[in-house]
């Protein structure tokens, strides 16, 4: 059974300019996604993990088109899509992807109606088909379990979590592939997570999505992701199936976030102890200046000098599926 | 006797959309020493008790009840005693870091005017002045060896920064030096690791068990967060839309869960060994018109005619474990 | 400021919705109801005007045997220095004073709101050349440029609207500019941008909610000054040409018969006031009926 990659990254980098001076001269880059590479298969739910600064955001908004990248190439279905040129063409394959923002409060414009909200993407991508607006605009809240006498109401005047659904809703109007989802449920109570939680799995299973999941939240991860990345300043250093990683995870960093982790039952506490590490001493590095070499090696408590801040450390394969960046096990 | 001891605690908001019934009927002791932690999700006025006992409660707010500290009502003290009360004995650690301290200021400053201002209600320039003065190189060299005391390696230079030049971890190191330095009998702790990362967070929760290992000092901790409750607490309060709906032991609340609220909150978190993830039905309340009876019943799997009806009362169900629950209450 | 929340109904039809929130805000303002009812008698007054003067021909006519009269049966607003009906020609000068006001604003927004929008949005090159045009014309102030347009063209109504749109757009330009910049990196905005859709349907479909609240309310509120500045243009002798009826003119040429004809500067000048003012009221409440964010 051959396994279909839907979205392939290869070696994709965002830099932002630093200016300095009133002519704009460019003094220094910001790298937020550097030299990240990974596939995600048709059907699956791949999860970027990592803390806030790491370009995991970043990461979500240069695949799906708000940030044209830097380097390297996003191929979707098969198709290169920083070099289509035709913006025709590019719309035919931008409407396949969506992307759930984080804070449903910003992600939604404050000023239209929510009927408005949930059809944007049929106008943007001439979808209409005759199809009253009213009646699409329905059936996309009854998907996400909304009533349709929230058509013409406005964002502000729904909770939290029914304006995540709104976004979800609006996610699924062009009949997308792959969704991204941009810290879905952090700014969402714990107990309107869940429920959001088993609405996106349910929505996958029926709708057949591709899902790629980015969040700083590891419990979350455990529950609904196939694959985990783990990033770190710009970069992924650890890559794999789910069980395998959390069973056996092989970055000192994926190690120091495992152990982190506020658990509550007592099962969990034992998983989590197993992994004895000494918390990494300091911050995660400006992106504006990495430190050489590795880039967690100057917090990392298994440093080689002399290795480790030199060259960056090869992405090698060290079981099935798993890789790791890491001078430990080359 | 306990430290602090809530009774009947009430506190209403007059706004322009009416009276929101923010806290309703809360009771609870903190014994001397312990730490407790204050657990609810958004909105469910976990900040609002914190705030009623600083007494840094908006004007809009109505607050009825008591609050006894070491004996006495600080809700019927006058503004100078309660001052006077409130700089000796409570320090406050805010949740954002950033926007807890002034940006103007060096974190010497802040620690110099933490000091000037302990217990008083107003002070005039001339006694800035003069007091700064005579105290400054005294609080120092105290600050230095607080924030050595929060691990953080070179003092001086924090000390000299300003609050921007600073990481969220390093500030929220510096709040907590600044809480303990006061040598408090009562730290009140609102979220203070929620906007850290994850890492950092386990450092700031390790620092204060090791800290409570040396001063065995009162604290109350305000979280959503079940696991961070679980690291610090030795017990815990569950709070639902105004109301306390369960007390017992970090460890009872979390493998005895006994209110429905409690069980369906454990039950929505995902948990790292695995296990279907359930939410909690409905949604929010609204406090202008809160519902009849038992606040959370519409929302509750095991709700009955009495439970639309009556509110329950908190009940004691086994040493050190307390429910309001009618359907519970009754079963054991 | 709210006084109390808004109770609608739930079976309200969905489409009328809007409307049926924005009536209700009006009703609960007297404030805004008050500058409703002004905004709405001038506008009357400044259609129906010919209809409404009693001697209709004072436009031109003039009356030597009947000059400055005090307000009495016949004129009640008196006449003036060449016999006509003062109450007349307040009347017929509505017409030049609000058709110039409400013009010149008009024009104004919509040449400069897009311009700066544009901007705003785009960046870069078209940003700094259009940005850079607009303080051009910011740094003068606008009744001053009117005034040099003035002087130069002939003395009629549309050369009268042309000089202060020159004068007046450039403040929409701003406006627009800062609207999108502030907009612009919004999650909405970026979400669309990643979807692809093109900067004119951002434009015109996201921002423009967003962008029309508070242009109404400076709209509104700039038809009196505009109405105003158009009164000083009449006043200082330039924009229309007498005997045209204009209210600055009029104040102009009846300032040197103060105190004692003073029925010739009143009576103008309340005109003038209650326009100004009806507009303000009005423009002030526009911005809570207006924004659907606050209920």
């Amino acid at each position: 059974m051959t396994k279909e990659y839907i979205l392939q990254i290869k070696n994709l980098k965002k830099y932002f300019p630093i200016t300095a001076g009133i002519l704009g001269k460019v003094v220094g880059w910001i790298k937020a996604v550097d030299d990240v590479s990974f596939n995600v298969i048709r059907g699956s739910t791949y999860a970027v993990v990592g803390e806030s600064g790491c370009g995991k955001t970043t990461l979500g908004r240069t695949i799906v088109g708000i940030y044209e990248p830097t380097d390297g190439s996003i191929i979707f279905k098969g198709i290169d899509l920083t070099k289509i040129r035709d913006k025709k063409r590019a719309l035919e394959y931008k409407r396949k992807l969506a992307m759930v923002f984080q804070d449903p409060t910003s992600s939604l414009n404050p000023r239209r109606k929510i009927v408005d909200i949930v059809t944007t993407p049929l106008d943007i991508y001439r979808l209409n088909r005759g199809r009253d607006k009213l009646e699409v605009a329905s059936e996309l809240l009854k998907l996400v379990e909304l009533d349709e006498t929230f058509l013409y109401r406005y964002p502000h005047e729904l909770s939290g979590g029914q304006r995540q659904r709104v976004a979800i809703a609006r996610a699924l109007a062009s009949e997308p592939e792959l969704i991204i989802l941009d810290e879905p449920t952090s700014a969402l109570d714990v107990s309107v997570q869940a429920k959001i939680l088993q609405l996106l799995e349910r929505l996958q299973k029926k709708l057949n999505l591709t899902y790629v999941l980015i969040t700083h939240d590891l419990s979350v991860v455990k529950h609904v992701a196939d694959y985990v990345a783990v990033m770190y300043a710009g970069k992924i250093v650890e890559e794999g199936p789910r069980e395998e990683l959390f069973n056996n995870p092989l970055h000192p960093y994926t190690r120091a976030l495992l152990s982190a982790i506020p658990v509550i039952l007592p099962e969990e506490v034992d998983f989590v102890s197993r992994f004895k590490v000494p918390l990494p001493d300091g911050e995660p590095p400006k992106l504006s200046d990495p430190p050489p070499g590795c880039r967690f090696h100057p917090r990392c408590p298994n440093a080689i000098k002399g290795k480790c801040d030199v060259k960056t450390p090869p992405f090698i394969e060290v079981k099935p599926g798993h890789r790791v960046a890491c001078y430990l096990y080359t | 006797m306990a430290l602090l001891e809530i009774k009947d605690l009430y506190v209403d908001f007059r706004t322009v959309d009416g009276l929101a019934k923010v806290i309703d009927d809360v009771s609870f002791d903190v014994k001397e020493g312990e730490s407790l932690a204050l657990v609810g999700e958004s909105g469910c006025g976990k900040t609002t008790i914190i705030k009623a006992i600083l007494k840094i409660l908006p004007d809009y707010a109505i607050v009825r009840g008591n609050i006894k500290f070491k004996g006495i009502n600080l809700l019927e003290l006058d503004e100078d005693k309660f001052y006077r009360i409130k700089g000796r004995d409570f320090s406050y650690i805010p949740q954002e870091p950033l926007t807890a301290l002034s940006p103007l200021y060096t974190i010497a400053d802040h620690f110099i005017d933490l000091f000037v201002f302990s217990g008083k209600r107003k002070v005039s320039w001339f006694e800035y002045g003069s007091l700064r003065k005579k105290m400054s190189s005294e609080v120092l060299e105290k600050a230095a060896e607080y924030l050595r005391i929060v691990k953080i390696p070179d003092p001086d230079r924090v000390l000299n920064s300003y609050t921007i030049q600073l990481s969220g971890g390093m500030l929220q190191r510096c709040l907590i030096a600044m809480a303990i330095a006061k040598n408090p009998s009562l730290i009140l702790a609102d979220e203070p690791t929620t906007a850290l990362d994850v890492i950092t967070q386990k450092e700031i929760l390790n620092l204060m068990k090791d800290l409570r290992k040396r001063v065995k000092t009162t604290i109350i901790y305000i979280t959503h967060n079940l696991g961070v409750a679980r690291e610090i607490a030795e017990r815990i309060i569950v709070m639902y839309a105004g109301k306390i709906v369960e007390i017992a032991s970090s460890e009872d609340v979390l493998l005895n869960p006994l209110h429905p609220y409690t069980k369906g909150l454990i039950e929505s978190i995902p948990k790292l060994t695995g296990g279907e993830l359930k939410g909690i039905e409905g949604g929010v309340i609204n406090y202008y018109n809160p519902p009849k009876g038992c606040r959370f019943h519409p929302r509750c799997p095991l709700a009955r005619d009495i439970c639309r009806r009556e509110a329950p009362k908190l009940i004691r169900v086994n040493r050190g474990h307390l429910v309001a629950c009618h359907i519970i209450g009754e079963r054991i | 400021m709210r006084i109390f929340r808004l109770k609608v109904p739930p079976q309200i039809e969905f489409r009328k919705r809007d409307m049926y929130v924005m009536v209700l805000k009006i009703r609960r303002s007297p404030t805004t109801l008050l500058g409703l009812i002004m905004v709405a008698g001038v506008i009357f007054i400044t259609a129906f005007g010919d209809f409404m003067a009693p001697y209709p021909q004072d436009y031109s006519a003039i009356h030597p045997q009947i000059t400055f009269l005090p307000p009495c049966p016949e004129h009640i607003f008196g006449t003036d220095e060449l016999g006509r009906d003062v109450f007349s020609r307040v009347i017929l000068g509505a017409k030049v004073s609000v058709v110039v006001g409400i013009s010149v604003v008009l024009l104004s927004v919509i040449i400069g709101t897009p311009i700066g929008l544009l901007a705003g949005y785009i960046g870069g090159k078209i940003e700094t050349i259009i940005m850079r045009i607009t303080d051009i014309f910011l740094s003068i102030p606008s009744i001053v440029l009117a005034l040099a347009v003035s002087a130069i063209l002939a003395p009629t109504l549309e050369n009268a609207v042309l000089a202060l749109t020159i004068g007046w757009w450039a403040w929409y330009s701003r406006l627009g500019y800062s609207l999108a910049v502030t907009l612009k990196n919004n999650d909405y905005i970026l979400a669309l941008k990643g979807m692809g859709a093109s900067s004119w349907y951002i434009i015109v479909k996201e921002m423009m909610p967003n962008v029309i609240p508070i242009l109404a309310v400076k709209a509104t509120l700039d038809v009196g000054y505009a109405i105003l500045a158009e009164a000083i243009l009449g006043f200082l002798g330039f924009g229309v040409k007498p005997p045209t009826p204009e209210w600055g003119t009029m104040l102009s040429q009846a300032r040197v018969h103060m105190p004692d004809k003073w029925w010739m500067v009143t009576f103008p000048g309340i005109a003038i006031f209650i326009t100004v003012m009806g507009f303000n009221l009005l423009g002030d409440g526009l911005r809570d009926v207006l924004d659907v964010t606050e209920q």
